[in-house]
């Protein structure tokens, strides 16, 4: 805190004095601390991805491999089918991610706006949602699904994990729901606008970065899903990236060189999608989630 | 920004449409079971990898008019996923298993095979242990046998030549060689001892190994001859010690999480000397380590001369929601003859489940042959069933030893191994987990 | 801002809105396949697991029906270690919420000064937040690895052990070693949500403070914290609910070992769901952390008044 307390000075003081310069070089020292430890895990499992079995389990540790071996990012480009699971995993997590948009931001829309007898309670539906123990009560949906002969179909997946995103995205989109002005929807009363009209064509629009907001953090949490992938997928040519990565931990062998591998390449596109959109998604879940 | 937007909701829209009928065609097409004259099997298993499930449909490919699914989830998740699948009624027609599944049979999951191997020659020259290990307390078959996993010595050849030590053959000199190849300061140890899951198997064994030969229940473990159980056989308490030693003085203080994963991984990738583990491993080395730096020895024995180590096995029923469990037969018969049983066994690390098939130069010769000196001498070496009192001893019995496998058996012999539970404290509670089954009828 | 609160508070206030629409047809088409979904695929499993709670079902007889009155809460209450177990949920969500908090919070202060590569300081920083519990699991594994892990050879390198350390095998030790894991990937949760929350305390205040000669400490004491109080109780709140569910560090790292020394009330559920067994008190188990979830929430609520403050 001590630390922290600091650089507010500096933010907010505008003479030079001594004490700004150590405040401002204690502040370099911080943040690159942050960075050193943000960045560390990444550059140590690229760095073990890079060499070759035997210099892996080396003490004292090699820090960098007497020569660069890529072999286990061959490895899992070429013999597990990389780019069918990616396809699959992107697939399916942008199904979940548009579907939970579309649906999230009716529901949130009616609890915002409309006035009705059950508002209370349909907001305590989702937000009791939130407390449910996850792990436990597979079976019953299974065997719903299965009755249905929905078992390994990518379907039942996005339907499974569309389902478990809606209730904490309703109640962050409310948020920005509410920061709308009611006047904006008045006026498109006053000028004779259907309800469904003014939805569309004048609110919505007003909350689309709540809404992108909500497609990108179902996105993550799709593309990182692994139990509910897992349970209903049997088929290999059906499996998601991070599926395909936890089959690798097989009885046989833990490779951490392969592992490594190809746990950086997994991550690679939530990484990305996050560093592209991170100003805009930093933002809007800020403004939305603090409501919630 | 709002038409841009509208856009774009409107072409993602189109686009789950478009995925999510793919994947209500995708139903269509799989629902029917019979595509032409083909019909579909599905075998589901908790030990897959690639190479496997090509080999499988390999063999698979010899039984005309089947199409083979293969299901191999990850094997973390693999218990609860088979389970499900099971519950739900999903098909499956034939299922891995490593024992007579209890939890099956009871469910009504898998079907008994006695009609099928009445009529089926080549059981015959299957290991008459493997046929006792197949079969339930009322004697039916649910089984099915793909291969022995039967536990080794590995050991680091070029390490023993290096430092001029001989190859243990008792539990004393693996202790004391194991002392000496350990240097922490290289990161070298002497022993690859599993600590984690499964610790407590590895400790039945050194009981079993320490106490009297002629009370181990080749077919009851943990009970004995004499009707009572290991736990309070003399020499029981020095095994526990004696692993303790192995764990505190040999290996690395870490392996106290290591399970299969870990400590195979250990020895190969040059961490640890030895490592007591079974067939499967042999392949594993060939991968990853140098021909000559590595090699196999019988099981070190034990103050009587003998040793006693679980004859693991895993095997193949027949699923109760077979389409069709006469054609589910007779694709395990195919996998299961001499021939295809031989080849899937060399390609997959067992040992091959004919007796006549061992005679193979492949299983005499190499690192294999240290299985068939074993074999030669029985009562040396004695092979016991797993948790053997599974299939014998009544529902409601085993429900009360329960608290032996779910906190005793791993984690109570963590507590020893850290020194936070008595040696003694942790053989009297095993005792009393299973005081009720003393002098069962039962036993055999 | 504070407008907004109330305006929400509103509109579950119970109070309702005089000026709301209700059209009730349109109401239930909107709110339909939200509520259709949330109910099949969340509230009916649950709803079953709660009447399994009770029940005899057990992986040797999953089929049962019988009912079995308190049976499985006794045997839980048994099972050992479940007295650590709510031990470590304790310490688990103090160290991962407190140092999420601190650390997230602390950077979100420390980034109020804008410079140049801001975005791409931040881009970097908030990174181990997009990833998925069981790969952070796998990563921080490698490096807490006690013969060969890249810690211990750096710790000793720089001459602060003398000998390998085995972070995830002592007892003791090992839940914090999962609770950096876990603060590495949330503390980007916090940062993010504490610079919005800072962003609404008006600027003027600060001004007129500065007027008035107050020094840093006193603006951050009387402006900052109530500035930024109710949502930081609120994202608290959140945050502790979400990590008292999420099992995966521990699952992936330790799976609770050595014995249960890093076990938590939700790594023993999912331990055991995987494991298969006692069904009926997996579903005892969740039965009770559900009602204490509910029960914590409500007391909390209570007693920060955290949805009042904004008043």
């Amino acid at each position: 805190m001590n630390t922290a307390a600091k650089p507010i000075s500096a933010v907010y003081k505008k003479k030079v004095t001594p004490k700004k310069v150590v405040g401002k070089t204690l502040w370099v020292l911080v943040l690159a601390a942050f960075l050193v430890f943000s960045l560390f895990p990444f550059v140590w499992m690229f760095i073990t991805s890079i060499k070759d079995s035997k210099e892996i389990f080396t003490f004292p540790v090699q820090y960098w491999p007497s020569e660069v071996y890529w072999g286990n990012y061959i490895e899992v480009i070429t013999e597990g089918n990389f780019f069918t699971y990616f396809i699959n995993s992107a697939v399916m997590s942008i199904s979940v991610a548009v579907l939970v948009a579309i649906i999230v931001a009716m529901a949130s829309y009616v609890l915002s706006r409309m006035h009705f007898k059950f508002k209370p309670a349909v907001f305590a539906f989702f937000m009791m949602t939130q407390m449910l123990p996850a792990a436990s009560g597979v079976a019953p949906v299974y065997q719903l699904m299965s009755r249905l002969g929905m078992i390994d179909n990518m379907l039942t997946v996005i339907i499974i994990l569309t389902a478990s995103n809606i209730s904490f995205n309703v109640i962050l989109l409310l948020g920005f729901y509410s920061s709308v002005p009611k006047e904006v929807e008045e006026a498109a009363y006053v000028d004779g606008a259907s309800e469904t009209t003014t939805f569309i064509k004048i609110v919505l629009p007003l909350v689309i970065p709540g809404v992108m907001t909500v497609m990108i953090m179902t996105f993550l949490a799709a593309w990182n899903d692994v139990v509910t992938s897992v349970l209903y997928i049997n088929s290999r040519d059906k499996m998601t990236l991070p599926v395909a990565i936890y089959s690798m931990i097989g009885k046989y062998n833990i490779a951490w060189g392969s592992l490594s591998a190809s746990t950086l390449m997994a991550m690679l596109p939530a990484v990305v999608l996050f560093a592209f959109l991170k100003n805009f998604f930093v933002e809007n879940l800020a403004a939305g989630a603090v409501k919630g | 920004m709002k038409t841009r937007f509208t856009r774009f909701m409107a072409a993602a829209l189109a686009l789950t449409l478009v995925l999510s009928l793919g994947g209500m065609a995708s139903v269509g097409s799989a629902e029917g079971s019979t595509e032409g004259e083909k019909t579909k099997l599905v075998l589901v298993q908790y030990l897959g990898n690639d190479q496997r499930d090509q080999l499988i449909q390999e063999i698979a490919s010899q039984v005309p008019n089947i199409e083979l699914e293969i299901i191999s989830p990850p094997t973390e998740t693999a218990t609860q996923k088979i389970m499900t699948m099971m519950q739900a009624g999903e098909q499956i027609d034939l299922v891995e298993v490593g024992a007579v599944n209890q939890d099956y049979i009871n469910n009504g999951f898998i079907i008994p095979l006695d009609k099928y191997v009445a009529e089926w020659d080549e059981w015959a020259t299957v290991s008459e242990n493997l046929k006792e290990l197949s079969s339930s307390q009322d004697d039916q078959t649910w089984l099915i046998p793909y291969g022995v996993y039967e536990r080794a010595l590995f050991y680091r050849k070029d390490w023993f030549e290096e430092a001029g030590l001989e190859v243990p053959t008792t539990w004393d000199e693996l202790y004391e060689t194991a002392k000496q190849l350990t240097d922490p300061s290289q990161n070298r140890y002497g022993y690859s001892f599993r600590g984690g899951s499964g610790t407590g198997g590895f400790a039945e064994m050194t009981i079993l190994s320490f106490i009297d030969p002629s009370l181990v229940s080749i077919g009851c473990m943990p009970m004995t001859t004499d009707g009572k159980t290991m736990f309070e056989q003399e020499g029981a308490l020095e095994a526990v010690e004696f692993y303790k030693k192995l764990y505190t003085d040999c290996a690395p203080a870490d392996s106290i999480g290591w399970g299969y994963n870990e400590m195979v991984e250990a020895f190969y990738s040059g961490v640890t000397a030895m490592l007591i583990q079974d067939a499967e491993v042999i392949a594993t080395c060939e991968q990853y380590m140098e021909e000559g730096t590595w090699a196999t020895a019988p099981l070190p024995v034990g103050p009587h001369d003998t040793v006693a180590f679980p004859g693991g096995f895993a095997g193949w029923s027949i699923g109760s929601n077979s389409v069709n469990p006469d054609l589910a037969w007779e694709l395990l018969k195919t996998l299961s003859s001499e021939e295809n049983n031989t080849y899937f066994c060399k390609q997959n690390g067992n040992i091959p489940i004919h007796t006549t098939a061992q005679e193979d130069p492949y299983f005499a010769e190499g690192p294999y042959s240290c299985y068939i000196t074993m074999h030669q001498q029985p009562e040396k070496y004695i092979a016991f069933i797993d948790f053997g009192s599974n299939n014998f001893a009544p529902y409601e019995d085993q429900e009360k030893a329960k608290v032996y496998g779910d906190t005793l058996r791993d984690t109570g012999m963590q507590e020893v191994l850290m020194g936070t539970k008595d040696a003694q404290t942790w053989l009297d509670e095993c005792a009393a987990a299973y005081s009720h089954m003393v002098g069962a009828d039962w036993i055999k | 801002m504070q407008n907004q609160l109330k305006d929400f508070k509103k509109s579950f206030g119970g109070a309702g809105r005089a000026s709301g629409k209700s059209n009730y047809p349109l109401i239930a088409l909107f709110l339909l396949p939200s509520v259709l979904l949330v109910g099949v695929f969340v509230y009916y499993p649950a709803i079953r697991g709660i009447f399994m709670a009770f029940q005899d079902v057990k992986s040797y007889n999953m089929f049962s029906t019988e009912w079995c009155g308190l049976d499985n809460f006794r045997t839980l209450f048994k099972t050992a270690g479940y007295v650590t177990q709510w031990k470590n949920t304790f310490i688990w969500m103090i160290g991962c919420v407190g140092g999420e908090l601190i650390l997230g919070f602390g950077l979100a202060l420390l980034l109020q000064k804008s410079f140049k590569g801001k975005g791409l300081y931040e881009g970097i920083v908030y990174m181990p937040w997009a990833l998925s519990g069981f790969m952070v699991g796998i990563m921080w594994k490698w490096i807490f690895n006690g013969s060969g892990g890249v810690l211990n050879d750096l710790l000793m390198r720089l001459g602060i052990i003398s000998a390998p350390v085995n972070w995830l095998t002592t007892p003791g030790l090992n839940l914090n070693a999962i609770i950096v894991a876990k603060v590495w990937t949330g503390l980007a949760f916090f940062a993010i949500i504490s610079s919005a929350a800072l962003k609404t305390v008006p600027r003027e205040l600060y001004e007129s403070a500065e007027l008035d000669g107050a020094n840093a400490f006193q603006k951050f004491r009387n402006i900052t914290l109530p500035g930024i109080k109710t949502i930081m109780l609120m994202t608290i709140l959140l945050r502790a609910i979400q990590t008292f569910g999420s099992p995966d560090l521990i699952y992936s790292m330790t799976q609770g070992g050595p014995a249960n020394s890093s076990q938590i009330v939700t790594s023993f559920i999912y331990l055991n769901v995987m494991k298969g067994g006692d069904y009926g008190m997996i579903s005892a188990a969740s039965l009770i952390m559900w009602v204490f979830i509910m029960v914590c929430s409500a007391i909390y609520i209570k007693a920060t008044n955290a949805l009042k403050a904004g008043d």
